[in-house]
């Protein structure tokens, strides 16, 4: 299991080195885990990211590749029969690029690769990995842990805050609003912006 | 008199400072960004994989306020007794830092309404630490005029900040406050 940042540490530690690695979600997180790289890659790597949805037509898919000077992201190879797979390891030499890229598959699509893209799996080698989304993301025991250092701080209880906020008197240290939003009241905060005419 | 001028400089520093961002995850990957190029560039004690162990946010899809915290490894420890035992981001000339931010995405673009960043100096720097705090909106704020302010290294006294981002602090926290091989005092 990998997490996105991990990825991102990857990817920039090896700019301009026709670098390709394989990423696996669930179908259901397909949508999700490319955009987040679309997002992030340029943030990471001062480097454009050029998305590219694979069709039947191979040719059509090396010509892109080949012709785009950013860092390459390729999905939907769910559509792809054991004929593409073998086409595009056939076409291997031909996808090199020098800003590399990321294949983007599902677990089906990931087995299909390994089975009837054998060459292309020799070369990425180890360089096949579990996306896992959402770890930089505060678990709930993490939140509680988070709540429980603030109330040791301060001498406050989770109502006595949002008392606090509901009747205008939250003082504006920024623990406090760390503290409704890890309660879940960023309405209470809102109010708070709104009453002071920010 | 005094009042009337610590007005008129907290309204230049807030004017003059960049808060707004495009979103709380664009400004998530920034810092991830800026902390895995001081790795990169052998000025952190901190490792590499520890980056997303203690770089933290709330998440962004259940409500339009989001926090993004770094440096507490032990998030149930917030550090407010500065003690070096609790991990955090380290330099390795010894420093160690952390930081919270809120970020408030119901205004389009989304703006940071709040932050607090802080490092600590080993011994023997004469001072214990530096913090820059943005306190969130309020009265006491505009009346007082230190709503953007910075603590040097006393929990009591404040002068007002510099016009400083949370992504330029984070910089001033990586690659500035050297530590001279001979300090004057």
């Amino acid at each position: 299991m990998t997490s996105l940042d991990e990825i991102l540490q990857r990817i920039s530690s090896l700019p301009d080195a026709n670098f390709w690695s394989v990423l696996v979600t669930s179908p259901e997180q397909q949508e999700q885990a490319l955009t987040e790289l679309e997002e992030s890659i340029p943030i990471f790597t001062d480097e454009s990211v050029n998305v590219i949805a694979v069709t039947s037509d191979i040719e059509a898919l090396i010509d892109a590749v080949r012709s785009s000077e950013a860092f390459i992201l390729l999905w939907q190879f769910d559509i792809w029969q054991p004929e593409q797979w073998r086409q595009f390891d056939y076409a291997r030499s031909r996808f090199s690029h020098a800003k590399g890229g990321i294949i983007l598959l599902t677990p089906h699509s990931a087995a299909q690769f390994q089975t009837y893209a054998p060459n292309f799996a020799s070369w990425i080698g180890a360089r096949v990995y579990d996306l896992q989304l959402g770890l930089e993301i505060l678990t709930e025991a993490e939140s509680q842990q988070r709540l429980a250092a603030l109330q040791q701080f301060t001498g406050k209880t989770d109502a006595e805050v949002i008392h606090l906020a509901e009747t205008g008197q939250l003082p504006t240290d920024p623990e406090y609003g760390e503290w409704l939003v890890l309660l879940g009241r960023g309405d209470l905060l809102e109010r708070t912006i709104n009453v002071a005419g920010i | 008199m005094w009042l009337e001028y610590s007005q008129q400089i907290q309204q230049r520093s807030l004017q003059a400072c960049s808060l707004e961002v495009k979103n709380s995850k664009t400004l998530y990957q920034e810092f991830s960004k800026a902390l895995n190029q001081a790795c990169n560039d052998g000025l952190l004690d901190t490792k590499i994989f520890e980056i997303c162990k203690f770089l933290k946010m709330t998440p962004p899809d259940r409500q339009q306020q989001v926090v993004i915290l770094g440096g507490l490894e032990k998030l149930g420890t917030k550090n407010f007794k500065r003690s070096k035992d609790i991990p955090h981001f380290a330099r390795k000339d010894g420093c160690w830092f952390d930081f919270a931010i809120i970020i408030d995405e119901v205004r389009k673009p989304a703006e940071i309404i709040g932050f607090d960043f802080e490092i600590c100096f080993p011994e023997p720097v004469p001072i214990q630490f530096f913090r820059f705090d943005l306190n969130l909106p309020g009265h006491d704020n505009q009346s007082d005029g230190l709503r953007f302010h910075l603590h040097p290294s006393s929990d009591d006294f404040m002068v007002h900040s510099p016009p400083m981002s949370p992504l330029e602090i984070l910089h001033l926290f990586l690659y500035g406050f050297e530590i001279p091989p001979k300090m004057r005092r």
